[in-house]
């Protein structure tokens, strides 16, 4: 026999025969000798036809319009993200995507290169900077330099001679010599005076002699040039800060197309050097005085002077 | 159990009207929405109305499921009746934005004359069939007192008598919807109609 607590919890579930056999058996034996769980079933069943006897609510009027409406909305909006983000309905492979992408990225960066290239490409020539070591003197460029001419003259002069002119005035010599005694043997068959030969020979070597002329007049000119190289201008520019100095000089002789320029770096200055072209001289050192205090040394070289060494030598104002 | 309950719910997606449409739905089709919105709007509505105690609350509750459902239809597996699934939202739905009023009532103090006023209102829609107008105002006085006291009923027990009571499901479907084992389906609902039982008795007087 249960307890009126034990089927208080069954008693509900008893009201619409939702018990199992034998919880029935056991509520329906404790209805029998109890008024209050009796009692209880009787509100319960009368609870529930309160229940059954409910009304359903209707749905307001236009509620499923209502809902469709935004069920659309909510299927627009869907779309347009979709479209924002994949605008193309038409499934194109990745690959493709891949592949112009790739294309398109190689073109601008070979684009933007080739600014580059042009950039580097039209700067002043050769202007490389060369750092030289302490005590390696301008002199060292200047041999450097004149090797250059002279392998240049000497490669010019090979065609009419090897040597330079006092070895050709030998050879020349050995030449007529040479020239006498074939005449001399030649005169064995043909009878010829040798004195007439000779005299012949004289005038063929006079005739060489002047074969030789442009090695010597290339010889000149070589002088010459050397001559214009060195002209040399010492200059001192007196800066605040030497660095920056320095490096708004090298900018300067870059912008006035000077070449072989080298930087000799000392304690207390740096010695800029480098061959710059006389006409543009004047205008460089008006420059170089907004940089700095600038003193000159020394005579201005002369006009008719082509290059110019320039020697400029940057110290920091005491 | 757990393997029985699984192939309970296939034999009852295997026999679901709705699945067809949820289908067409699933693939992009919205027309083929409106099929399971008339079919389940009266039942959403009134789960809704039942576990809330207020009409309008209950139609903002029922659209917002119709919204969601709709939403997260692809993710829909037929694994239980696409009815069980829906109804499961607006249940969980209708306990959230309780939760949300509550919170408000408590900080805004209560407003229960005004919705009062309009629950008799929308209840008096279904009386008109009622010739009487003694007879119809009894009726409309006894349901608003029922309603008044399953709204008063603690959330478990309410959803569980509102499924079963009110909307006859059963203990199966109620369990899908729940995700509750079967034994705490029936224990909740024992005690349900215990507190609605002492509940009308108070209110009402002896029944």
């Amino acid at each position: 026999m249960k307890k009126c607590r034990d089927v208080e919890e069954l008693l509900p579930l008893y009201v619409d025969d939702s018990l199992s056999g034998e919880d029935k058996k056991a509520v329906e034996e404790h209805l029998q000798s109890c008024p209050g769980c009796a009692k209880a079933i009787a509100q319960l069943q009368k609870t529930k036809t309160f229940i059954d006897g409910l009304h359903e609510v209707e749905p307001p009027p236009w509620f499923k319009q209502k809902i469709m409406a935004q069920v659309r909305r909510e299927e627009e909006k869907k779309n347009f993200v979709r479209k924002l983000f994949y605008p193309w309905q038409i499934k194109i492979p990745v690959q493709v995507f891949a592949t112009v992408f790739i294309a398109v990225l190689a073109f601008y960066i070979y684009r933007t290169g080739e600014e580059r290239m042009n950039e580097v490409v039209s700067l002043p020539a050769p202007a490389p900077v060369m750092e030289t070591q302490k005590g390696q003197m301008p002199e060292q460029i200047m041999k450097t330099i004149d090797k250059k001419v002279q392998k240049e003259h000497s490669t010019a002069a090979k065609e009419v001679t090897r040597g330079p002119v006092g070895q050709a005035a030998v050879d020349m010599v050995k030449d007529a010599n040479e020239y006498v005694v074939s005449g001399m043997k030649t005169d064995r068959y043909q009878g010829a005076p040798a004195a007439t030969s000779l005299e012949e020979a004289k005038v063929k070597l006079a005739k060489k002699k002047e074969s030789y002329a442009p090695a010597a007049a290339l010889q000149t000119s070589r002088e010459q040039q050397d001559q214009n190289i060195q002209a040399r201008s010492n200059v001192v520019l007196r800066v605040t800060d030497v660095d920056a100095a320095t490096k708004e000089v090298e900018k300067l002789l870059e912008k006035y197309e000077a070449r072989n320029i080298s930087r000799q770096m000392m304690q207390d200055k740096i010695t800029l050097e480098a061959v710059v072209n006389n006409q543009k001289f004047e205008n460089l050192k008006e420059h170089l005085k907004t940089i700095g205090k600038l003193e000159e040394s020394g005579m201005p070289p002369d006009d008719a002077v082509k290059n110019i060494i320039l020697i400029i030598n940057i110290l920091k104002i005491k | 159990m757990r393997m029985s309950n699984i192939s309970n719910s296939k034999k009852a997606a295997a026999r679901d009207d709705d699945l067809q449409y949820v289908i067409l739905c699933q693939k992009g089709k919205t027309d083929a929405f409106e099929v399971l919105v008339e079919r389940h709007q009266k039942k959403m509505l009134n789960i809704a109305y039942r576990m809330m105690g207020d009409y309008n609350d209950a139609c903002d509750v029922t659209q917002e499921a119709f919204i969601a459902a709709y939403k997260s239809i692809k993710k829909f597996k037929a694994e239980a009746k696409f009815s069980t699934w829906l109804y499961r939202i607006v249940v969980n739905l209708a306990k959230n934005r309780l939760k949300q009023l509550s919170g408000r009532k408590r900080r805004e103090g209560p407003l229960d004359d005004q919705a009062g006023n309009n629950n008799e209102e929308i209840s008096g829609q279904s009386f008109i069939g009622e010739s009487d107008p003694g007879v119809q105002l009894e009726n409309r006085e006894r349901e608003f007192n029922v309603q008044k006291c399953i709204t008063s009923l603690d959330e478990e027990y309410r959803e569980v008598l509102v499924l079963r009571d009110i909307q006859g499901f059963s203990y199966e479907e109620i369990q899908d919807m729940l995700k509750i084992p079967d034994g705490t389906v029936k224990s909740r609902l024992a005690r349900a109609r215990n507190a609605l039982k002492d509940c009308l008795s108070k209110v009402i007087g002896d029944l």
